[in-house]
């Protein structure tokens, strides 16, 4: 039997059934939890906002209408908490309140490419941390998550020509840090 | 000269469509003309290759990885974080109720009059899922309301700051993103004129 699609899942949810939201947290915690990483290159950031974003949907699930689907209502929540959170730390980055460190995980590559590969992730990790939050929002959207320009519009509420403006600004940015 | 800046429009055009395939597991085929055009201009391939090295460099970025035991923890903490909140009501506090806001927007609406003519707040988006929307919160920066917002981003320090620099600067779209793509020598400047106000000290 295959499992129950989203709208499905809602139903029984909404008709009282708790369980049918666990299969919804199980079925899109690694998508949410990935792009909030990718976002914020941060393994507790991505943990806390996952977690809440969870909790917000728990919350709002019951008055969900469909409008849109739940992929792009859930990326919605997790997106504008890790914008808010992106906000902020780049804030406090220009107030020089604190520091961003970058929090590279360990790979496996031979000695000699390790090294250059790990100049080049340090390069484009920085660059990519000091797009503006709504490029890097979108940058991470469409490269890493894959998703339709579209899609993403839906996701922030935009029109499709602002997200490939946001796309194309964000490439020609990283474009010249891989470059300088 | 690898810059998608061309004075030509065909190398604009090229330059457009390669980003728009940037990515891409399998980017789409260029439109025949437009492949025309790459195989005959030196500067448009070598920004082809510019993307193709950014690519490159992006793919040897590391996925994000918690591990198994991570998964399986995702939904007990989540139900424990619920079961909290619905003990203790903490989950109120990072709600922004939308009569509260609507009401601090009015009384700024109220106390600046050359913001009349400004949209005005629709109130039932604030609040529906406990979470501001981009459209919202772009509303709220319009009429002076990010400034609640900044409440439940900002510590105090950063906040009075902030808050300080609308004296100095037309902070009429979102304050927090103005400020995130002002280059070091615009805020140095900025925190000279507030020195020279005293909105902040040396």
């Amino acid at each position: 039997m295959p499992p129950p699609d989203d709208t499905e899942l809602i139903r029984r949810f909404q008709a009282g059934e708790e369980s049918a939201f666990n299969e919804l947290v199980r079925k899109y915690q690694q998508p949410v939890y990935t792009a909030l990483h990718r976002l914020l290159n941060s393994h507790e950031e991505a943990e806390d906002l996952s977690q809440e974003t969870f909790i917000k949907a728990y919350t709002g699930l019951k008055n969900f209408r469909g409008d849109s689907s739940f992929f792009t209502w859930i990326y919605r929540i997790a997106t504008n908490l890790g914008l808010n959170a992106l906000r902020r730390r780049q804030l406090r980055r220009i107030l020089s309140l604190d520091s961003i460190g970058l929090t590279l995980t360990s790979r496996t590559p031979g000695p000699d490419r390790q090294v250059e590969d790990r100049e080049t992730q340090e390069i484009l990790s920085r660059a990519i941390d000091r797009l503006p939050p709504k490029q890097k929002l979108v940058f991470t959207l469409r490269y890493f998550e894959n998703l339709p320009h579209a899609e993403i519009a839906r996701i922030m509420n935009r029109n499709v020509g602002t997200i490939k403006a946001n796309y194309h600004q964000a490439i020609r940015k990283l474009q010249k840090a891989v470059q300088a | 000269m690898n810059t998608p800046h061309s004075t030509n429009p065909d190398c604009r055009a090229v330059r457009q469509a390669l980003e728009d395939r940037f990515g891409a597991a399998v980017p789409p085929a260029l439109a025949g003309e437009r492949e025309r055009h790459l195989a005959g201009c030196a500067e448009c391939r070598a920004y082809r290759a510019s993307l193709q090295r950014l690519q490159e460099g992006l793919r040897t970025l590391p996925a994000p990885d918690p591990g198994p035991r991570y998964w399986a923890n995702v939904l007990p903490a989540v139900r424990s974080r619920l079961d909290r909140r619905r003990e203790t009501g903490a989950g109120r506090r990072v709600w922004i109720p939308a009569a509260a806001v609507a009401i601090v927007a009015g009384l700024l609406l109220w106390a600046t009059p050359q913001r009349l003519s400004q949209p005005g707040l629709e109130a039932g988006g604030v609040e529906q899922y406990g979470y501001l929307d981009l459209p919202d919160y772009n509303r709220l920066a319009r009429v002076g309301g990010a400034e609640v917002l900044m409440d439940s981003l900002l510590e105090p320090a950063e906040r009075e700051f902030v808050m300080g620099l609308s004296g100095v600067l037309d902070l009429s779209t979102d304050p927090v993103d103005r400020l995130s793509e002002m280059d070091e020598q615009a805020v140095e400047t900025i925190l000279q004129k507030l020195k020279e106000q005293s909105v902040i000290q040396s």
